[in-house]
């Protein structure tokens, strides 16, 4: 229907429409009998005559009025409160469909509410709409981060941006008075506040002088609900002094309530980005233009377009980066969201995928089975419906109400569903989440997630729907009235329906059971060194009022305190701690392999292997002596392999930041990520820079050695602080992600299992029930039981059977999409596909088995009695 | 000649037609096809007053309520500017096509 034709009906409709028809029509049949008594025929005959000449009209007065009606939209009306009427009846029907599908809407909705919020919700700045982040590509396309020389150039330059703010997250430690804690920091530059800020809680933000390269005011601004769990939110606060890393640094303010800037979780304070140099030193530097790592903001000119300022800023920073010589590339503009980083982690990338792929599968279950218990209903209505089509009614017609019907029933699932989504993606995200982070993205179920629901809805209505309003309409149409007429389409497309929710039960719980088992394997895959009783210590130090010979003298100290402890077996230093997050690789070569390939490393002090218990395959490893040497070198197994293949390189030379001598070839370990194959990997002695931290290998009890040891630090050097965790949570952290996937596989594949159950068991409830008569017939002639059983399960295994099969095919190609995650275990893992094989079965068995138990205690008298 | 039923598509035009040469109430409009057409054009109540409806829904007649020739309350329907526009449309476009029908005839 047109609009304008809609217009014209709403302006044009008569008000008395009813009316008129009515009084036009009688005087219409007024006229003819006039007419008839015209011609000379009596009084009665002519009203007859008349009245036969006009025809039915009722049918007349009803086509004149559907002139103006608005068509579909008025039936579609009529069609929901015939729907809400015949639903009302059956109330246990409509809250089974309702949650069902609620089931696989609602898991979608969380999902999109989740990727709203991270995807298009802007962050909680002053002016969203004009803060862009920009972000550079090198050639290799890899995300890099900006220098601050390389910031501090754009906002001096930039004409298109008001405002440019360059920030980044750091751990500090904080120290007020005598409490001492690890704090999430964000440093920023001295702008921040002016171009980001919400205002104040109290005080102000940086001053100018914070952005100072050479004597940066020592400044910091604290978060409002750090101000309020650790300072009380007295406003006293502002103008005290705190230690962050060792550094007195005075409170000049504190932001305003739910201020966290464009970052995802809250900071406890925000330190000026000048300062870096002077509270992280030794790590780098951020006066050299290559650094990296800054993130960086722009605040646009209302009169400017994203484009002109993406080219103006592509510009600049060709133009910084030519100067001092540094590689070149493509420099974008994005509205600031978690998912538009490009620097996100792109396994988080890859689980939503996941997710979302599991979830769809999800919500088709939950289609096949609400098609299935619809089906059962409208099997049920068969005889009505062949009522209303032999009275006329178009099929069309019946088809539409049979949809209304459905879209009724999927739209109370969806608001079900928008009322879970504004609590529940907030909980599960708190449970994901590292519990030291406080997320600041809001999960309000905003119009997006409105929109999205209701467009699901409407599709799972129509999915669930056009089925079986099909199927009934067509048997209705082929069956006629017969009494009890019975046809095999609707049982048919029921065993199809069965089929499918196996297959995608299978999938769905197959590629569960992989990345269970996964998770299993790598609880199992060894490290490569024994992370039991070992203590992490890492020292916080008051750089500041040290110079390098005096720390490397407190490092020497403080050690030799820790390896006189009680219960302390050995202690050693590295640069690089497993599981801690850092790698650092460079270039090796060797005789054999003279083009070089890439390894990681790390400075070690002696001991290293034995505190680890990282065995030695050849060779020594390091003593006190090799730590001042600088041409000794221990290679992991891998890199001796790839350097020298079939022959030992023990007293070899190879070239490893310089020429150095192999003094042994060491087991292969784990860095960062739990992994079957270890790359190459190489140590070398040194005693490390003031980043080093201490592994203190212990027996005896845990407890009073993460006391004892902050405290030898603080007696080797009252200025000094030393944090000691057990090394168990390092690994915990790794294995975190595997965990969740695990976890949250676990659970869709239930969901998707009790689906399934109830699918098959409606089936055979129904089968049953339809063959009652059968059944009783076939007992009556002497069938067993054994008979009875084979009758009702045949058809259904079969469908369980093939289901199954494409199922297990699905799960197969879901498994190479999950591979990244599966820590080397093969996507056709035996022990997953066969437990999925096994619990299907059972569940299958277990679901089908109350109706089979029904079929074999019919009572053959009743049966036959049995409609 | 037994009456005829009014070939579909052609009715909203002829009680246009009908209503150029004055306002008139629904069974004067079907009489008056019946005469003009020598007792052949028979148009239905069925068809006639949903016709009407969808011309007042497009705005092509304007309807009223006045006193008919026996003095008793009728609805008169009358021609709008719009109506006359259509007219002229209407025809054109049945003229084309019966042209291109007796050509048809002709040729074959």
């Amino acid at each position: 229907m047109h609009w304008t034709n809609l217009w014209n009906r709403l302006r044009r409709r008569p008000r008395h429409l009813e009316e008129d028809l009515n009084e036009e029509l009688a005087f219409h049949l007024e006229m003819k009998r006039q007419a008839l008594l015209g011609e000379g025929l009596p009084d009665a005959e002519a009203e007859q005559e008349a009245r036969r000449s006009m025809g039915n009209l009722t049918l007349s007065r009803e086509h004149a009025r559907e002139a103006w009606s608005f068509g579909w939209a008025a039936d579609l009306a009529r069609d929901l409160k015939i729907g809400v009427r015949s639903l009302r009846g059956q109330v246990g029907f409509a809250v089974t469909v309702t949650l069902t599908l609620a089931l696989g809407i609602g898991m979608n909705g969380i999902l999109f509410t989740v990727y709203n919020a991270l995807a298009f919700t802007p962050w909680a700045v002053r002016d969203a709409a004009r803060v862009v982040q920009l972000t550079t590509q090198d050639k290799r396309q890899k995300w890099r981060g900006f220098s601050w020389p390389e910031f501090l150039y754009l906002r001096a330059h930039s004409q298109t941006a008001d405002g440019i703010v360059a920030l980044v997250g750091q751990g500090v430690r904080l120290r007020n008075g005598e409490q001492t804690w690890n704090a999430a920091a964000t440093f920023a530059s001295d702008n921040f506040f002016d171009v980001m800020g919400t205002g104040f809680a109290a005080g102000r933000g940086f001053s100018p002088a914070s952005g100072d390269m050479l004597h940066p005011a020592a400044e910091l601004v604290l978060e409002y609900g750090t101000w309020q769990s650790r300072f009380g939110g007295s406003p006293g606060i502002v103008g005290q002094w705190l230690e962050v890393n060792g550094q007195a640094l005075q409170v000049v303010g504190v932001a305003a309530q739910g201020f966290s800037g464009p970052s995802p979780t809250y900071p406890q304070l925000w330190i000026p980005g000048a300062l870096q140099d002077k509270l992280n030193p030794g790590s780098y530097t951020i006066r050299s233009s290559g650094s990296c790592c800054f993130y960086v903001f722009g605040h646009l000119r209302p009169d400017v377009g994203q484009a002109q300022a993406q080219s103006e800023l592509e510009i600049l920073s060709h133009q910084f980066r030519q100067s001092v010589k540094e590689e070149t590339g493509r420099l974008q503009l994005s509205y600031p969201s978690l998912l538009a980083n490009p620097s996100l982690d792109p396994q988080a990338r890859q689980i939503f995928v996941i997710l979302a792929v599991a979830t769809v599968l999800l919500l088709l279950l939950s289609c096949a089975n609400a098609a299935n218990l619809q089906l059962a209903r409208a099997q049920a209505r068969r005889r009505e419906i062949a009522v209303r089509l032999s009275l006329g009614a178009a099929r069309g017609r019946i088809l539409r109400q049979l949809l209304a019907e459905s879209l009724l029933l999927a739209s109370l699932a969806g608001a079900v569903t928008f009322g879970i989504a504004n609590f529940l993606p907030w909980m599960i995200v708190h449970w994901i989440a590292p519990s030291e982070e406080r997320i600041a993205i809001s999960f309000q179920a905003d119009w997006r997630v409105a929109g999205f629901l209701v467009a699901a809805s409407f599709l799972t209505g129509l999915m669930f729907g056009l089925a079986p309003a099909l199927a009934a309409v067509r048997d209705a149409t082929a069956s006629g009235l017969r009494e009890g007429g019975r046809t095999a389409t609707g049982a048919r497309t029921r065993v199809t329906f069965l089929a499918v929710q196996v297959a995608l039960c299978a999938t769905v719980l197959g590629a569960a059971a992989l990345l269970v088992r996964a998770m299993q394997e790598a609880q199992e895959i060894d490290a490569g060194f024994a992370w039991e009783s070992l203590v992490l210590v890492s020292p916080q130090m008051a750089t500041s009022k040290l110079n390098s010979a005096q720390m490397n003298a407190f490092l020497q100290q403080f050690r030799e305190t820790v390896e006189r402890l009680p219960g302390v077996d050995s202690v050693a230093s590295s640069s690089v701690i497993p599981f801690g997050g850092r790698y650092t690789s460079t270039s090796v070569a060797s005789e054999q392999r003279r083009d070089g390939l890439t390894a990681g490393f790390a400075t070690v002090s002696a001991n290293y292997l034995r505190t680890l218990r990282i065995p030695v395959l050849a060779g020594r490893e390091f003593t006190k002596e090799d730590e001042s040497r600088q041409d000794a070198v221990l290679i992991n197994e891998t890199l001796a392999t790839l350097l020298s293949p079939g022959e030992s390189l023990v007293g070899k030379r190879i070239s490893a930041m310089g020429q150095r001598e192999v003094i042994g070839v060491v087991r292969n370990t784990s860095v960062n990520e739990i992994s079957a194959a270890p790359g190459p990997y190489f140590y070398v002695p040194g005693p490390g820079d003031a980043s080093l931290r201490f592994l203190v290998r212990y027996s005896g009890p845990e407890k009073p050695l993460l006391s004892a040891i902050p405290a030898a630090a603080r007696a080797v050097d009252s200025r000094q602080m030393a944090a000691a965790a057990p090394f168990a949570e390092n690994v915990a952290r790794a294995r975190r992600a595997a965990k969740i996937a695990a976890s949250m596989a676990g659970v869709v594949g239930c969901l998707s299992l009790s689906l399934a159950c109830v699918g098959i068991y409606g089936v055979a409830a129904y089968q049953v029930s339809q063959r009652t008569r059968e059944i009783g017939v076939r007992m009556a002639l002497g069938a067993r039981s054994g008979q009875i059983v084979s009758l009702v399960l045949r058809q259904n295994l079969k469908a369980v059977g093939i289901g199954a099969i494409v199922g297990l095919a699905g799960a197969l190609g879901f498994g190479r999409f999950l591979r990244s995650m599966l820590y080397g275990l093969s996507p056709a893992d035996p022990a997953a596909l066969a437990a999925t094989v096994f619990i299907l079965a059972i569940m299958a068995t277990i679901a089908a088995w109350p109706n089979v138990r029904r079929a074999t205690r019919i009572e053959p008298a009743s049966a036959l009695r049995h409609d | 000649m037994a009456p005829a039923e009014v070939l579909p598509g052609t009715l909203e035009m002829l009680i246009l037609r009908t209503l150029q040469r004055g306002p008139l109430h629904g069974y004067g409009i079907a009489q008056y096809l019946l005469q003009v057409s020598g007792q052949v054009l028979r148009v239905g109540e069925g068809s006639l007053y949903p016709a009407l409806q969808r011309l007042l829904v497009n705005g092509w007649a304007e309807a009223e309520w006045g006193q008919s020739e026996t003095g008793r309350r009728a609805r008169f329907y009358s021609l709008t500017a719009a109506g006359k526009k259509r007219l002229q449309e209407e025809e054109k476009e049945f003229d084309r096509i019966v042209e291109a029908i007796r050509l048809v005839l002709r040729t074959v």
